[in-house]
């Protein structure tokens, strides 16, 4: 008599990742515009989380005195943290615009204009970044000249 | 469940930061010593927003990383 029975599921067939050309066939892969906004996507978003900690870690000399808070200062309002600042500006425009438009994909049925989102905003975010930059940092760029 | 709350939390964090950045960059009269930053963190509301950032900004970047744990435990 033929039981019927239920197939165990099993992942044995399914196809596993390969560890060892997964650079290869990543780049290998043809990229969309999509494809670049993910990616890009993914690295501001690391980049914004570690740099999280740095700002936190920034003012937790709040707590040993004036001293070390102000020597702390020095460092981070150094050349180098400005042009970091610049770049954070950047990322955050960046991760915000394309998290509108990927809010937009999903809940306003902006699947069929994603492609025109995505240029958009790459335009809105860069008269953003040179206007409010000017504005925002207006010390900072009178202090350079 | 969790894409939906990283689209509200990320939509919450864009309103946030326009606010930091205005209130940080912006405003001249927000200064940046010791002083303007500890009589700053004395208003309650002022930490209460602050910690409210920081929170949505640790759950948004860590989302993966805590649906990761929770496969590992099932």
């Amino acid at each position: 008599m033929e039981t019927e029975s239920k197939p165990e599921t099993t992942y044995h067939n399914i196809q596993t990742f390969d560890q060892k050309n997964w650079i290869s066939e990543n780049l290998s892969y043809k990229k969309d515009l999509g494809s670049w906004a993910w990616i890009l996507h993914r690295i501001t978003g690391i980049a914004l989380i570690g740099y999280l900690f740095l700002h936190v870690y920034s003012l937790s000399p709040l707590t040993e005195g004036e001293v070390a808070f102000n020597n702390k200062m020095q460092v981070f309002t150094s050349p180098f943290f400005m042009v970091l600042e610049w770049f954070l500006f950047a990322f955050v425009l960046f991760h915000s615009l394309n998290g509108i438009r990927i809010v937009i994909v999903d809940w306003a049925d902006g699947a069929k204009f994603q492609k025109q989102l995505y240029k958009l905003s790459w335009v809105i975010g860069i008269i953003l970044f040179l206007g409010m930059g000017a504005i925002m940092f207006a010390h900072e760029i009178k202090n350079l000249f | 469940m969790s894409w939906v709350l990283q689209r509200i939390t990320g939509l919450a964090l864009v309103v946030f930061m326009i606010g930091h950045y205005i209130l940080m960059h912006y405003q001249p009269e927000s200064g940046h010593t010791y002083g303007a930053v500890l009589a700053r963190m004395q208003f309650s509301w002022y930490r209460i927003i602050d910690l409210t950032f920081i929170t949505l900004a640790m759950y948004h970047g860590f989302e993966r990383h805590l649906e990761y744990l929770q496969r590992l435990q099932t």
